[in-house]
């Protein structure tokens, strides 16, 4: 009989997911309870907006990491305008997307055309978009938003189901189809693979690169917005740092920083993983630092054991 | 008798998931021999080098070097011990100088700091031992796969080398080549060098062989000098079973013309002109350089054109982008594999339905039970040995990996297909389905180009062939015209 291939890549991250949930309700008393449940899903709902976008640009073989200042950026404009310019709610988040997506767009444009480095790309546009976001702001948060705009990060659906959790839900859904599913997903695992090979294959590999980018913008103006939804006003430091929590997400759960391989599955292993863990350590009362420290280590950890497994060696040495 | 091996393979055994890539294998190989090393595509042969280059460790077995045993190899260890390798795959720094690669990880002169003109120096002197026509200083990526080759030989010349190991070495060679080839072959066996070598020209083979071993589905089954065996015997012995090794014969008139080329320039090639009928092979022949693949890249869209004329079933058209050519029904099936066509790590079937996802898709959503059937089909047409579809590209044999190129296109129902170098590393048997495949391709009416710097396979297969030389149209030869002689010497300028 054929043993079935060991795969610590796929497995990784949720073995990980059931120990740290093992350790926190055994070690935490007030960890495992529904409230608390609840709170991790809300807590990562920013992150896991922002990874669905993250992930289709690592497959492509690109990064962004202008994701996360383009969240505080579109908080702020559609906070102004609904508060400054007296914007229904609905039409100031729709002007927040589209925001989004043009800096998608660019990033995604300036890459292919130029042939920059994705990497030095959004980092220069994540500057840019903080900047732009003090800017407008004069540095000051914009207070004051309609009642209705609570709903969307503060609100439940049915009196159980955050709605910010639920948009979550959607979109990673959504995302997971169109990779899993789709000819348009698989350009995007093609393309990362073998940018030349799918070319040759009559792919449109720029369009493929530059979707990814607007996807990423898109998703990370929505998220922006449930962020700006859930503290109740446009910060313009909302979102700083997210896309280092995003990237650390998708690599948890296997997506490939070179490219061509992952799935929104493990994504969403990895997003468990990093919100349970901030969690977990947070009503332990463990110190910001300390948590830090602990996220660094958890990174290197599932990478190492990642780099390992593709390699023979470890699989000769378990069977021995 | 035992004095003479230098090297002894003793009951290797590797498993892979689905798959026993070796299975109780013992060879061994004399000092000063040429030792060929043949069998089917994904029988074998380079697994079996890796264990020797340490490359991979062996489940089972021993490998003894002159009477040391040991269990594995490490690559460092391995050449140490004066064992090279020279891959399948080349393994170099493209954008370092030959010199640079040459003596990759070695120091050169006395102090800590790389000493370029020394370094740059004494790579040239062991190319000039070669008599490679080869700059030190150019940089690799600006080489011809053939001068490539030859940089990887004088990266063994530099140490002591007592075992050299040549996985398809003539793949990507033209004949003229491959003379040089077996001159530094000769060359380093005179000085005691064993040489292992695979290929799948058999021709070849028995050209410079001493002895040859056959392996077939992991498992060793004879080793016999090459001067007692024929060809039948020898691929009787590989695949196990009888073989027509001739060119299957064509027995229809081609049709329309389908692609037309007037007077086209561009990409290095200048005033190309030639019409490919419906149901008719035209062979695209000429040295490496010659310009053969640059102007089939502009037929289809993948580089750019300056002037001329394509026309397409009389239509004039102007691809620009390959996606442009594949929905105009043109495929390519390019000649570098690793670079050009395949998705090494994504599964087998991803590779295959890659050209014509828009036909196994409803708005856009795939279809994958339809997806399954069509590959599996192709699969089983090109023969492409696999445990599952699902199998990752980068672990299948290099024949096997060529095969799934080739199923891609097929995959896409074009109207002209443009095969460049097709059974490069594709064994005996594979190869003589796949020209029953281009046959069949033919009774279908589409219309085949078909680079090959295989002679054999030029002059059996081809209707028509076109030679070219440094870029320029040297000639086209009908059936009639056809010989060695007239292709060489158009293809050489004379
Ligand atoms: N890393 C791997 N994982 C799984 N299977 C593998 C791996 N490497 C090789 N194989 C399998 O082992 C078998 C032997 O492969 P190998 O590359 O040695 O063949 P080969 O004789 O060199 O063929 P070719 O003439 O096509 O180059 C093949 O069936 C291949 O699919
Ligand atoms: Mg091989």
């Amino acid at each position: 009989m054929q043993k079935k291939k060991l795969n610590l890549k796929e497995y990784a991250v949720w073995i990980m997911l059931v120990v740290l949930i093992a350790v926190f309700s055994l070690a935490v008393p007030n960890f495992a309870t529904t409230g608390n449940m609840v709170t991790i899903l809300r807590q990562v709902a920013n992150i896991g907006i922002l990874s669905v976008g993250m992930t289709f640009v690592l497959i492509s073989g690109g990064i962004d990491l202008s994701i996360g200042n383009q969240m505080g950026l579109v908080g702020v404009i559609s906070a102004m305008l609904m508060v400054q310019f007296g914007m229904s709610p609905i039409l100031a988040c729709l002007v927040g997307l589209v925001v989004g997506v043009i800096i998608g767009l660019i990033n995604g444009l300036l890459i292919t055309y130029t042939q920059m480095p994705p990497l030095i790309m959004t980092l220069g546009m994540s500057y840019a978009a903080r900047g732009l976001a003090y800017i407008i702001t004069g540095g000051y948060p914009v207070y004051g938003l309609p009642e209705s705009m609570k709903w969307l990060g503060q609100g439940y659906l049915f009196a159980v189901v955050p709605v910010c959790v639920l948009v979550m839900v959607i979109v990673i859904a959504l995302g997971a189809f169109i990779m899993n599913k789709t000819y348009i997903g698989r350009q995007f695992y093609a393309v990362g693979s073998n940018e030349e090979a799918a070319r040759l294959s009559g792919l449109r590999v720029q369009r493929v690169r530059v979707l990814g980018y607007v996807i990423a913008g898109f998703l990370a103006a929505l998220s922006g917005i449930v962020l700006m939804s859930r503290v109740n006003s446009g910060q313009p430091m909302n979102g700083n740092g997210m896309e280092m929590d995003a990237l650390i997400a998708c690599v948890v759960g296997g997506v490939s920083v070179t490219g061509g391989e992952g799935k929104a599955t493990g994504m969403i292993g990895g997003m468990l993983v990093m919100g349970i863990l901030a969690n977990g350590m947070a009503v332990a009362g463990m110190s910001e630092y300390l948590q830090m420290l602990v996220k660094g280590a958890v990174l290197v950890a599932v990478v190492a054991i990642d780099c390992v497994s593709r390699h023979q060696s470890l699989k000769s040495l378990l069977k021995k | 008798m035992e004095e003479q091996n230098i090297l002894e393979l003793k009951h290797i055994s590797k498993q892979y998931t689905g798959v026993k890539a070796l299975d109780d294998v013992s060879i061994s190989f004399r000092r000063g021999e040429v030792h060929a090393l043949m069998g089917e595509n994904g029988a074998g042969k380079s697994t079996l080098i890796k264990t020797l280059s340490g490359a991979i460790r062996p489940d089972e077995g021993e490998i003894v070097f002159e009477g040391v045993s040991h269990a594995h190899m490490d690559p460092h260890q391995s050449m140490e011990l004066g064992i090279h390798v020279i891959y399948q795959e080349f393994n170099m720094m493209p954008e370092l100088s030959v010199a640079e690669n040459i003596f990759m990880g070695q120091r050169i002169g006395s102090g800590k700091l790389f000493n370029k003109a020394i370094t740059e120096e004494r790579a040239q002197k062991i190319l000039d031992s070669m008599h490679a026509k080869i700059n030190a200083k150019e940089t690799v990526k600006n080489l011809s796969v053939a001068n490539m080759q030859l940089v990887e030989i004088a990266k063994a010349l530099t140490r002591d080398v007592k075992v050299l190991v040549m996985d398809e070495p003539t793949a990507p060679l033209t004949d003229a080549e491959v003379e040089t080839l077996f001159e530094i072959v000769d060359m380093l066996k005179k000085k005691g060098v064993t040489i292992i070598y695979i290929s799948h020209r058999i021709a070849e083979v028995f050209q410079i062989s001493d002895r040859v071993s056959v392996l077939r589905d992991g498992k060793f089954i004879k080793t016999v000098p090459t001067s007692q065996v024929d060809r039948d015997e020898l691929i009787r012995l590989m695949v196990g079973r009888e073989v027509s090794d001739t060119y299957p014969k064509r027995d229809f008139t081609p049709g329309d013309v389908v692609l037309e080329l007037q007077d086209v320039s561009g990409n290095g090639v200048e005033h190309i002109s030639f019409a490919v009928r419906s149901g008719e092979i035209l062979g695209l022949s000429g040295l490496v350089g010659a310009g053969r693949t640059e102007t089939m890249r502009m037929v289809f869209g993948a580089d750019p054109m300056d002037s001329g004329i394509i026309l397409l079933n009389g239509q004039s058209i102007h691809p620009t982008h390959p996606s442009d050519a594949v929905k105009l029904g043109i495929g390519l099936i390019p000649e570098d594999r690793k670079q050009q066509g395949l998705l090494l790590n994504l599964p087998i079937f991803t590779n295959i339905s890659m050209a014509t996802m828009g036909d196994i898709s409803h708005f856009t959503v795939l279809n994958s039970r339809k997806e399954k059937e069509k590959v599996n089909h192709l699969v089983d047409t090109v023969t492409v040995k696999t445990p599952s579809i699902a199998q990752l590209v980068r672990n299948l044999s290099g024949g096997n990996q060529q095969k799934v190129v080739l199923a891609k296109w097929l995959a896409a129902n074009c109207k002209v297909l443009i095969f460049d170098e097709p059974t490069r590393g594709i064994d005996v048997g594979a190869r003589h389905e796949i020209y029953k495949l281009m046959n069949e391709l033919c009774r279908q009416g589409i219309a085949i180009v078909m680079i090959s710097s295989d002679m054999e396979e030029i002059l059996g297969m081809s209707d028509r062939i076109l030679v070219l030389c440094e870029g320029r149209q040297a000639g086209i030869l009908e059936r009639e015209e056809f010989s060695q002689e007239t292709i060489l010497s158009l293809a050489s300028g004379q």
